[in-house]
């Protein structure tokens, strides 16, 4: 079965843990806690009529002290984005981190999630704002852990970006072996 | 990938089994690698890994990486240590047990007699522990985020709230101009008794809207940050005697008397509010009035005990009053607090007077307490810390000291968006030699000032599409671009503070009038715009302003000249409308009667300002105009 690599990368307290939670185990926790070092999941999916196994990293949220270590990220096929739609801190924290992260990966498929969406009414965050980003091809999708609004379609979306390059990097090699 | 079974240890290899073993009981799990990327295990197993590789036994080999991804990470990492023989553990990661709860596992790279070694221990106690400083951080982040976030949303909702408030001063102040204008206007025509007291109070019930709405505005400006408190020199004794004065004339009116008792050690002069310090007298010496029915009120001033300061200065305003009960006495400073609610029903008022004048001491540098007997009366205490100041020359005059008969008849140019306001001020100037134009909006303000000649204009600060700020500011561009000189041009506005007075000067205009204006203000502005801008001089010597004429003129003279003395304000109205051919007209009479009548100063100033309605010079007709006016009022006629 193919195997792709997914790393959850965002600042802290954005909701990481309890995305993979809601996707893997069907599961919500109000408590806060604090992801320390790494924790890995696997879900299989269905994607362009293939199993796919996703093996979701969640990293620690970034803070003052803790960075995004390049060696945790190398090798993955793709990665997501978390903002917590009520901080508007940790959306500047993603766009870095973007920039971080292509510069170990280079172009591979993310998507930047605005989390929280339960609260949407009281977001810092104003989704129009994302249009830059939008315009500069980021896929944003709204999500809420806590309903498990928008969680099926994040890890689908980004599973099928991740297999339309697979299947793009397969058809290359073959016609450059042919 | 299951482990694969390799040949149990030797008994060579004993000793380092038994060490194994104790690595084991202290949960660590010893790996060399092999070959093609698999581990062998050189310890027995601990008790976590055999719950998460069941399979592996010591001394078998196994595909760690498969197991624990994270290793995939670390092991470029690992590598590099092996060869230059340090050591290094890698990030914390989380594996879940079959039973379902979660171990914290740490993979350590060293190298023991140059042989590569692989560690992997549970670290449960190190990650609870890195947990918890980190959750301790995330969660004091997360609240001093929040707390960020709810102050500004605080602040966002108190300066809408001020602009709200400010917005709607401005609404009700624009009715209320009308409605004090017209109760003022109404009690000043032939009335009945009955309809004086109708009128009185008419008059009382909007100045008592008029206060509440100043305390509200106060209130929210203070509360927003935006009180600003001037600092000029004032004379102490002058303050006070306002204060007095004015709630004396109330207390006069129930029987009471006030008495103000400045100690000698006070310096005479100081620097700070006035204004502001007025305000506090007045609320406390107005709350002393609506509680005490008989008696007296007393001020007090003296230096604050307290401070070293020879600025620093105690007021003291007492009454012989109902008292404050003392459960009562810490609520009474706080908003829309009176002490008994059944008091705002008997007493009236707002409660906002004292809150407002709490929030007033404090900003001043002084804090204000009461101390109060039920049944026999109150005292407010408050303190300040100002400056001393240097005694300041009196001021020559007050306003409103200009009498009608000085006045010149100044062509005066009124802005207002408003049919009432308009009509108030046409009235309240009814009867006045001045000659009013007006205007209906901000763009018919600017084309008039910029194509006609006013001595004065009126502009309101809020008229829709242009306002009153951008009419100043491009009138003062054009007059800069032709060199002419500054008009002045005075803001009406309802927005009666320092902010909004500095706003106004900053655009450009003159001085600024808050509305609702009371007709003795206006006059005093507009006269005191006079005396500030006095008629070019036309004699220094009086005996210029001695005309001597023939006995014989003496029946004919005083007709002429009170005919001529109509003249000035007939020009000024002739140029407003751009009526230079009756300006010349008037003037080419003068110039040609002025003489025959014994007055040649008439007839030069009449041929001047002929030359100027030719010339369509309305600087030069108003500069002759006003020449005229000047000596129309001083000429005295002698017969001979």
């Amino acid at each position: 079965m193919i195997q792709k690599k997914i790393c959850m990368v965002g600042a802290f307290g954005v909701g990481k843990t309890s995305l993979v939670a809601r996707y893997v185990h069907s599961i919500f926790s109000e408590k806060y806690q604090t992801t320390v070092g790494v924790k890995i999941d696997k879900k299989v999916v269905q994607s362009h009529g293939e199993e796919v196994m996703l093996m979701l990293w969640d990293l620690a949220g970034e803070d003052a002290l803790t960075t995004v270590r390049p060696a945790q990220i190398r090798s993955a096929s793709g990665y997501i984005l978390v903002v917590d739609g009520l901080r508007r801190q940790t959306l500047e924290t993603a766009i870095d981190l973007q920039r971080r992260v292509t510069e170990v990966l280079g172009s591979v498929p993310f998507v930047c999630v605005l989390n929280k969406a339960d609260v949407r009414e009281t977001w810092e965050v104003h989704p129009g704002e994302l249009e830059a980003l939008v315009a500069q091809c980021w896929t944003v999708i709204e999500t809420s852990a806590k309903t498990g609004a928008g969680v099926e379609e994040l890890f689908q979306t980004l599973a099928d970006a991740m297999m339309q390059e697979h299947h793009a990097a397969d058809s290359t090699t073959r016609a450059i072996a042919g | 990938m299951p482990p694969t079974p390799q040949p149990g240890p030797s008994q060579a290899n004993r000793s380092t089994a038994d060490i194994a073993a104790v690595l084991a009981a202290i949960e660590l799990a010893v790996f060399e690698p092999a070959s093609s990327g698999r581990f062998r295990l050189l310890s027995t197993p601990p008790q976590w890994l055999r719950e998460l590789m069941p399979a592996l036994e010591e001394g078998y080999e196994a595909n760690l990486i498969d197991r624990f991804p994270l290793l995939e990470a670390f092991l470029p990492e690992a590598e590099e240590v092996w060869r230059s023989g340090e050591r290094t553990s890698s990030d914390l990661w989380t594996e879940t047990r079959t039973k379902g709860d979660d171990i914290h596992l740490q993979a350590w790279a060293l190298s023991a007699s140059e042989r590569p070694l692989l560690v992997i221990e549970a670290a449960d106690a190190l990650h609870r522990e890195r947990q918890l400083t980190l959750q301790y951080a995330h969660e004091t982040a997360l609240q001093y985020e929040t707390i960020q976030r709810l102050n500004q949303q605080v602040e966002r909702a108190a300066r809408a709230k001020s602009e709200f408030l400010a917005m709607m001063s401005h609404e009700i102040r624009t009715p209320m101009n009308a409605i004090l204008g017209m109760a003022d206007l109404l009690a000043e025509t032939p009335l009945s008794a009955d309809q004086q007291r109708y009128v009185a109070i008419f008059q009382g019930a909007a100045g008592s809207l008029l206060d509440l709405l100043n305390d509200i505005l106060d209130l929210s400006k203070i509360e927003a940050g935006e009180l600003k408190l001037e600092t000029v020199a004032f004379e102490l004794r002058e303050v006070v005697a306002r204060a007095t004065e004015l709630v004396g004339i109330r207390a006069a009116e129930k029987g009471l008397a006030i008495e103000s008792e400045i100690a000698p050690e006070v310096p005479p002069w100081l620097a700070g509010d006035p204004v502001r310090l007025r305000q506090v007298l007045i609320n406390l010496l107005g709350n002393a009035l609506k509680f005490t029915e008989q008696g007296k009120l007393t001020v007090r001033v003296r230096r604050d005990p307290e401070a070293d300061d020879l600025a620093c200065l105690q007021f003291a305003v007492s009454d012989t009053g109902i008292g404050i009960p003392p459960d009562k006495l810490d609520t009474i400073f706080k908003s829309f607090s009176q002490a008994d609610s059944s008091t705002t029903r008997k007493y009236g008022g707002t409660g906002l007077g004292l809150s407002i004048s709490k929030r007033l001491v404090e900003a001043m540098g002084g804090r204000i307490w009461v101390e109060s007997t039920v049944g026999s009366g109150s005292t407010f205490y408050f303190t300040t810390k100002l400056d001393v100041a240097e005694a300041q020359p009196e001021t020559a005059t007050k306003p409103g000291e200009t009498a009608a008969a000085t006045r010149a008849p100044l062509r005066i140019l009124v802005a207002d968006d408003s049919e009432d306001n308009r009509f108030v001020i046409r009235a309240y100037l009814k009867g006045t030699p001045y000659v009013l134009d007006f205007a209906e909006d901000g763009a018919t303000a600017l084309e008039k000032l910029t194509t006609r000649a006013y001595e004065l204009a009126l502009v309101d600060v809020h008229m829709p599409a242009m306002d009153g700020y951008a009419v100043v500011r491009q009138f003062r561009d054009f007059e800069r671009a032709r060199g002419r000189a500054a008009l002045p041009v005075l803001a009406l506005t309802a927005d009666a503070f320092q902010e909004a007075v500095e706003k106004s000067l900053a655009a450009g205009f003159t001085r600024h009038l808050a509305k609702p204006i009371r007709k003795a203000a206006l006059l005093g502005a507009i006269d005191g715009y006079a005396r500030a801008h006095p008629r070019p001089p036309a004699a220094a010597d009086h005996s210029e302003h001695e005309v001597t004429v023939d006995e014989e003129l003496s029946a004919i003279l005083p007709r002429f000249l009170s005919n001529v003395r109509k003249n000035p304000a007939a020009i000024v109205a002739a140029l407003a409308r751009g009526d230079y051919d009756t300006v010349r007209s008037l003037g080419h009479n003068m110039k040609g009667t002025g003489a025959s009548f014994g007055l040649p100063q008439i007839s030069t100033l009449g041929d001047r300002l002929e030359r100027a309605a030719k010339e369509q010079s309305p600087d030069s007709v108003l500069a002759a105009n006003h020449e005229l006016a000047e000596f129309l009022d001083r000429v005295e006629i002698r017969y001979r």
